[in-house]
């Protein structure tokens, strides 16, 4: 299930940002991966949408990777 | 081309009594309606019901509209741009205020134009302020919807002249939509975008005007806001705008959900708004649906021609 979920990070990751490498799914998207607040607005919003939950703006320190993304939209869902 | 298919409207509205040109340019309106394959309902009020009470009375209609007087702000009119009917699905709800008989008449006037013209392409013009992360947005939207069924145009407000950019509109677009800073009077992009610059007498108006950014649904300081006056000129038959502060990221979550809902097919105003309403309370709670809650997105194929030749300076 989580796989799942991490390859669907996955896939609208390279679609907000096609030329970057995402070598560990550990990564921080600001500090380690350059992902900047424009960028992460249109990531979180798509995954917003794919999953038809909310990520309130107060939380986004909490899904810094995509590990922690997939956790988070675990733990929403169930 | 998309086909139209069977609506059905619920119009609250007052009691025009005393004032039979109202009642008829309403009546008219009512045809208008009708003549486009749409039915109407009517509720007649002497005392302007509030949200909750239009909601106990929606049964299975597509759309709600409130006509009422345009003293009233469409901050206390409404709650949301959509309601929720018996079955607990959710439809758009757009307000009308009137100042008097002849704004009926050139919303009915709007409503003919807009719903009997060809359906044949989804053009969008994606407006923006010039500054980067409102450029950025356009830029990602213009990216997406590049495909064989839709038709974007970037016209942000670096690109071309605030006359290039409303000439582009008023030859009838089907969608445009803004992102950027915005006052009750108007947009803060291309110098300062006011109503009073949609000067063409003989324009075609915009099906829907989505301006996402703060207040220019919000009547501080103005007598009647932006996106109303657009409305009641007959410039476009539906703008759907913000009565307070927005947040950028709200209003990223709208492009993003706008960008998904025309990939899928989204063809009229009220699919539109109904697709990509974000889940956060925060993205709609301050906007506000007004005009024409049934308003088709689409436009004719002349119009796509016309839109290729308004000049932009990449």
């Amino acid at each position: 299930m989580k796989n799942i979920i991490i390859n669907t990070i996955l896939t609208h990751f390279r679609d907000v940002k096609p030329k970057l490498e995402i070598d560990s799914n550990d990564s921080n998207f600001k500090e380690e991966l350059g992902v900047d607040s424009l960028d992460m607005a249109e990531f979180v919003a798509r995954i917003e949408q794919e999953y038809r939950i909310e990520i309130p703006d107060t939380d986004w320190s909490q899904i810094a990777t995509v590990n922690l993304m997939a956790e988070y939209i675990h733990n929403v869902q169930h | 081309m998309k086909l139209k298919q069977h609506k059905t409207i619920l119009i609250v509205k007052p009691q025009f009594s005393s004032d039979a040109k109202s009642e008829e340019n309403f009546t008219l309106l009512k045809n208008t309606y009708i003549k486009h394959d749409i039915d109407v309902h009517v509720i007649d009020y002497d005392v302007r019901p509030s949200y909750n009470q239009i909601q106990s009375q929606v049964k299975n209609q597509d759309a709600v509209l409130l006509i009422g007087d345009a003293k009233c702000f469409p901050k206390n009119a409404l709650k949301f741009p959509f309601i929720k009917t018996m079955e607990n699905k959710k439809i758009p709800i757009a307000w009308l205020p009137i100042r008097n008989s002849e704004d009926l008449f050139t919303f009915s006037k709007t409503i003919h134009e807009v719903h009997s013209r060809k359906q044949e392409q989804c053009a969008i013009a994606l407006l923006s302020q010039k500054h980067p992360r409102f450029v950025r947005i356009v830029d990602r939207m213009a990216t997406i919807l590049e495909t064989p069924s839709l038709l974007p145009y970037k016209w942000s407000s670096d690109l071309l002249f605030r006359e290039s950019m409303i000439a582009g509109l008023e030859s009838g677009i089907g969608l445009a939509t803004y992102f950027g800073h915005g006052r009750p009077i108007g947009w803060v992009g291309y110098y300062g975008l006011r109503s009073h610059h949609f000067e063409n007498k003989k324009s075609k108006p915009v099906g829907a005007l989505l301006s996402l950014c703060c207040k220019t649904a919000s009547r501080k300081n103005t007598k009647i806001s932006f996106c109303e006056q657009l409305v009641l000129d007959g410039k476009t038959a539906v703008t759907f705008g913000a009565v307070d502060s927005t947040l950028h990221t709200d209003n990223t979550r709208w492009s993003v959900g706008i960008t998904k809902a025309l990939l899928s097919g989204a063809s009229t105003i009220a699919e539109l708004i109904i697709q990509a309403t974000p889940k956060n309370l925060s993205s709609y709670t301050h906007y506000r649906l007004i005009g024409d809650p049934l308003a088709p997105i689409y436009s004719s194929k002349e119009t796509a021609l016309f839109a290729n030749t308004i000049k932009t300076y990449p």
